[in-house]
């Protein structure tokens, strides 16, 4: 079961809920057979946008296209789309091979045939021996993989995943996103995936969009988004950071609050905004650098996090990983820190 | 605290079940009069019923009638439910309301309006203006338990049938309406008993056909013999097998739809 995914475009779609607005001049381009997440907060427009594709909700304004054709005008059951939603909403009344075999009844196909394709995605889901198990006789994980059978067993060039692993708890929820990667590469189709988890998206996605107030907050890989976020918004949604406000500026760097001048691996030293810098990115340094108390440790079995105050009153969060010569600190010592300095992030708002 | 509540229970309960439990042995006895305890018991009064052509034809008649209603309430009542929870248009609550009307309305003022109704376009001794007269009763329970279920239903599963390829129909009555049946069938109970032992609006209307409350109605009139505790022993035994069935396709139902809800959570 291969397929070519489709190219999908989002072209400036608007969508409005009385005054609320819940996309705004929404654009987006994924290429055929490309994973992207869209992620963010309850309310940031991503649902919608998915609802949209799928066409649960019309839009206001702009259009999507699949490989290039207009389907803001095209029904539902006529888009072929593929889903997998957030409860599973698998069919209580029909087994399990009835569920997977209803996207292809819907298509007319034969009945011999509807046999042999349902089973065939059951396979690649690895349930073939629960084909007449009823919906509440299965797991959270099983219902899971039903869901997504059903999903694909018409070979659907678009994908679209709606937090497919809410309901399901950590330990399953990381077992099925390295089965839903597999299965994607497997398949080949496009598939559009919204989250809220941005461990999830940086797991799964070949790129994602981080989204708040119906609109795009920054595009690109998840390297990209990690390594250098845009705006304070994605730097604070996407892992730990420390963000520290700037209030000004001199020849030879930036003054931060609480740390006093910092040099950014810039040419020009930024006046305002914020810096930005990863926990791993600060070290314990023996001499120099920044005076700091240590006001927490936490340990996490292969890094221990420490929570620092500098003698100005800036907090900051670093990680060291054990395996170094250093010993772990208690509370109230007293260190100094310093940055790795090309790893420093202006973020202007 | 908890001894007069066991007390109140229990008064409440016997309350609500001691006359029908006195029927039963009233409706064994061998004599003439309803007596109770009775002296020696036979099933003389059920034959008696089976015997009497006027008490078979009764019956007949309010099963026939009853079937009618239930089959009319229901569709209309279903799809009155469908538009009520579905849809948003103008004068909604009022529509609402109009169909909840006929079990708040005192029966006899409805029943008076019937007649006046019936009288004018020749409707009465009609049995199928009777039938529709008590699908007029029976629709509130219907567009009740049905808008109920409806509202409770998980909308999500209706897209997911669209988006995999169903039209609005046929998601509709692939996967919405399975759904419903357990409502649907426990309003068609109700529905059907609501016909079943309607009186005023049959005594107004039928103009003389006898459904089997009116045969009762009549023989009180007359004479008791215990063929009426027979007859509604009987009655209690059909409801009850009724009921059992209802809460059967309920539980069934909820077993299955109950991973839904918890999912919600």
């Amino acid at each position: 079961m291969v397929v070519n995914g489709a190219a999908i475009e989002f072209k400036k779609v608007r969508k409005t809920y009385g005054n609320f607005v819940a996309l705004e001049s929404f654009s987006m381009n994924v290429a055929a057979g490309e994973f992207m997440t869209l992620l963010g907060p309850s309310g940031s427009g991503k649902t919608t946008a998915l609802n949209s594709l799928a066409g649960f909700t019309d839009i206001t304004s702009g259009d999507i296209l699949i490989d290039g054709v207009s389907i803001a005008r095209v029904p539902t059951e006529k888009r072929n789309i593929g889903m997998v939603f957030q409860n599973y909403s698998l069919f209580p009344h029909r087994n399990v091979l009835g569920n997977v075999a209803f996207p292809l009844e819907m298509r007319g196909v034969g009945r011999a045939e509807i046999r042999k394709r349902s089973l065939k995605a059951l396979e690649i889901v690895r349930l073939g021996g629960l084909a007449e198990r009823m919906p509440h006789e299965l797991s959270g994980g099983q219902k899971q993989r039903v869901a997504f059978a059903r999903a694909i067993v018409f070979e659907p060039r678009v994908l679209l995943m709606d937090e497919p692993l809410g309901a399901l708890d950590l330990k399953l929820r990381e077992a099925m996103q390295l089965e839903i990667k597999q299965y994607q590469q497997q398949i080949g189709c496009t598939v559009i995936y919204v989250t809220h988890d941005q461990g999830e998206a940086l797991t799964l996605s070949d790129r994602l969009a981080v989204m708040d107030k119906g609109l795009i907050r920054q595009l690109g890989t998840p390297q990209d988004l990690y390594d250098r976020p845009n705006s304070r918004f994605v730097a604070e949604f996407i892992g730990l950071n420390n963000i520290i406000k700037i209030s000004g500026s001199k020849h030879d760097g930036a003054i931060v609050d609480g740390l006093g001048v910092i040099r950014f691996p810039s040419e020009i030293q930024p006046s305002q905004g914020y810096l930005s810098v990863r926990p791993e990115h600060i070290r314990r340094t023996p001499t120099g650098g920044h005076p700091a108390i240590v006001r927490q440790a936490v340990f996490l079995g292969d890094a221990v996090r420490y929570v620092v105050e500098t003698r100005n009153g800036a907090e900051l969060t670093l990680a060291e990983p054990r395996s170094g010569e250093n010993s772990s600190l208690d509370p109230g010592s007293e260190i100094a820190i310093s940055f790795e300095e090309n790893r420093l992030i202006h973020l202007p708002e | 605290m908890r001894a007069v509540l066991a007390v109140y229970f229990t008064v409440l309960v016997l309350f609500l079940i001691l006359p029908l439990i006195f029927l039963v042995p009233i409706s064994l006895t061998e004599s003439q009069f309803l007596e109770f305890p009775p002296q020696t018991l036979s099933l003389r009064w059920y034959s008696a019923f089976f015997d009497d052509p006027t008490w078979i034809n009764a019956a007949l008649l309010s099963f026939r009638v009853g079937i009618g209603a239930t089959f009319i309430s229901l569709t209309v009542g279903t799809l009155a439910a469908i538009a009520l929870v579905r849809a948003e248009f103008f004068g909604k609550t009022a529509l609402t309301a109009i169909f909840i009307a006929p079990l708040i309305l005192p029966t006899v003022i409805l029943a008076l309006a019937l007649y006046i109704v019936f009288l004018r376009f020749r409707l009465v001794d009609n049995v199928l203006a009777l039938t529709a007269a008590h699908s007029v009763v029976a629709i509130p329970y219907v567009v009740m338990l049905v808008s109920g279920s409806l509202r409770r239903f998980d909308i999500t599963l209706e897209r997911a049938a669209r988006v995999l390829g169903a039209s609005p129909i046929k998601a509709f009555m692939l996967v919405t309406l399975p759904y419903l049946v357990p409502s649907m069938f426990a309003a068609s109970i109700l529905a059907f008993f609501a016909s079943f032992d309607e009186l005023i609006i049959t005594l107004f209307v039928s103009g003389g056909a006898q459904t089997l409350p009116v045969r009762i109605w009549n023989d009180l009139g007359l004479k008791i013999d215990p063929t009426v505790p027979a007859v509604a022993v009987m009655l209690t035994l059909l409801s009850v097998s009724g009921m059992g069935i209802g809460e059967l396709i309920r539980r069934r139902n909820e077993r299955r739809y109950n991973t839904i809800t918890s999912a919600e959570v």
